[in-house]
């Protein structure tokens, strides 16, 4: 076998067998050995399976079938394999490509949980804020506090929702190609009228052509949400008739949004680590507080997929508010299913690949 | 011997491309991310460059292409772009950036060395 080849086998991120038609391993990675147990020399002990393999090798068509495997650990459930089969180099071999069964979802007490803080819990409040909301104005006057204070309950679960719905979702893991700087503006014509309001002035600079900034790949909706809260954040804690300064700066494969000398969440953060939730008068949490902080936690988990962070830098005695992202391709934990479909489509045409050479030297 | 220039980050890829290559004469240059690609294409010369779309770093694959064939020195190299991502908006983006080609993965080794053949020839 060609080394490059044995190589890319070997660190294939599914299981991979290469089987001869009469069902024995010519090869097994790393992953499979642990998966099914099988190595080189050994034989297919799932019938199903060998007659997939036979066939694939015999008539070139590609299957799938689901096969038992091998236990992690002695006494534990037999696991079932996703096997992918598709014919091989040869007329007498075939490729198997291995998964997990992933069709048991881990997160049912999560999604239980989930389902209760909507139903039972956000969907009451937003009941009783439409009730308030159609009082006679003169009770809904005097019941003002009480209203506003429903209506950042209803804020806070909002925001927990969101936050616990993205938290194992596969949503971040968007390849959009987004531009930061028109992200940006996106986000701020969405928060200006807040800002106009309080008479606060927002001045934006990228300290490059805006043709120079680096692109990235990930969620464009997310990191949107992250903009805003954070622009949101920031006019929160403006005073009144005050100017903010927004920066972009590229430092080399990193962009960086600095909200100069603002208050970015400064309410929740303290050297960006979580600060306990602050009691009010009534000695309550605050709501508010509450609120921020999720928004925070929010925005810390959206970057940290896209492989960035939030961070607080003082310089010369002004508080900076970063977010830094990576530039280029999507951060990813794991290495893309592409990578492995692109291996199979190699494979699959590897015989015709060496027959056309073959013919062009001759 | 054409010179063909692959820049992609995923070395498991680049490898592919590789021995896609050498069952043909070409003369092969590899870079990892697209600022080293494109100051590889200066350096280089060549007929020729595959490009990921998506690479880590400071120039993704469509700020690469559209650097090279805006610079009068490089203008002339064919580039081709390789990308998981095959929605028409994508492939006019390419497009935009001045591309020759766009392959979407998993592409075929046989399609890579026709698309290669093709456009080498005609250069």
């Amino acid at each position: 076998m060609h080394p490059t080849l044995a190589e890319i086998l070997e660190n294939q991120k599914s299981g991979l067998l290469w089987v001869s038609q009469d069902g024995i391993v010519r090869y097994a990675n790393g992953d499979a050995c642990s998966r099914t147990g099988l190595a080189a020399g050994g034989k297919l002990y799932d019938p199903d399976l060998a007659r997939a393999v036979a066939q694939a090798a015999i008539s070139r068509i590609s299957g799938a079938v689901t096969a038992p495997g091998r236990p992690r650990a002695p006494g534990e459930v037999i696991p079932d394999l996703n096997c992918r089969i598709v014919p091989g180099l040869s007329k007498d071999d075939a490729f198997v490509f291995i998964r997990d069964d992933n069709s048991a979802d881990p997160n049912v007490a999560f999604n239980n949980l989930l389902q209760i803080i909507r139903s039972d819990l956000r969907e009451p409040v937003q009941n009783v804020l439409s009730g308030l909301n159609s009082l006679d104005p003169e009770i809904a006057h005097r019941a003002g506090p009480l209203m506003e204070e429903v209506r950042e309950i209803g804020e806070v679960l909002d925001k927990l929702v969101e936050l616990a719905g993205i938290w194992s979702s596969g949503a971040l893991l968007a390849s959009d190609r987004i531009e930061l700087w028109s992200l940006l503006q996106q986000a701020w014509a969405e928060v200006q009228p807040q800002a106009v309001k309080r008479d606060i002035k927002v001045r934006f600079m990228a300290h490059d052509e805006l043709a120079n900034l680096a692109t990235l790949y990930g969620s464009e909706p997310w990191l949107r949400r992250v903009f805003l809260e954070c622009l949101e954040s920031a006019i929160r804690a403006a005073r009144h008739g005050s100017s903010l300064l927004i920066e972009h700066r590229q430092l080399g494969p990193r962009a960086l949004i600095v909200f100069r000398d603002s208050g970015v969440f400064s309410g929740a953060t303290q050297g960006i680590e979580m600060s306990p939730l602050k009691p009010n008068a009534s000695g309550r949490p605050d709501p508010k507080n509450a609120s921020t902080r999720l928004g925070l936690q929010l925005c810390r988990h959206v970057l940290s997929l896209h492989g960035g962070q939030l961070r607080e830098e003082i310089e010369e005695g002004e508080r900076q508010f970063l977010i830094d992202l990576p530039t280029g391709a999507p951060h990813r934990t794991s290495d893309p299913q592409i990578d492995i479909a692109q291996a199979q489509r190699y494979a699959s045409d590897l015989a015709a690949l060496m027959a056309r050479s073959r013919r062009t030297k001759a | 011997m054409k010179r063909v220039l692959i820049v992609e980050d995923q070395a498991d890829i680049r490898k592919l491309i590789r021995m896609t290559l050498e069952f043909e004469a070409y003369e092969i240059h590899e870079a990892a991310d697209g600022a080293t690609g494109l100051r590889m294409a200066s350096a280089v010369r060549p007929d020729l460059m595959l490009l990921d779309v998506m690479m880590p770093g400071e120039l993704d694959g469509l700020q690469v292409c559209h650097r090279v064939k805006n610079d009068p020195e490089l203008q002339h190299v064919k580039v081709v772009l390789l990308t998981a991502r095959g929605q028409v908006r994508d492939c006019d983006a390419g497009s935009r950036a001045g591309a020759d080609e766009y392959l979407v993965k998993p592409f075929s080794p046989l399609q890579l060395i026709d698309t290669i053949e093709r456009l080498t020839t005609t250069a």
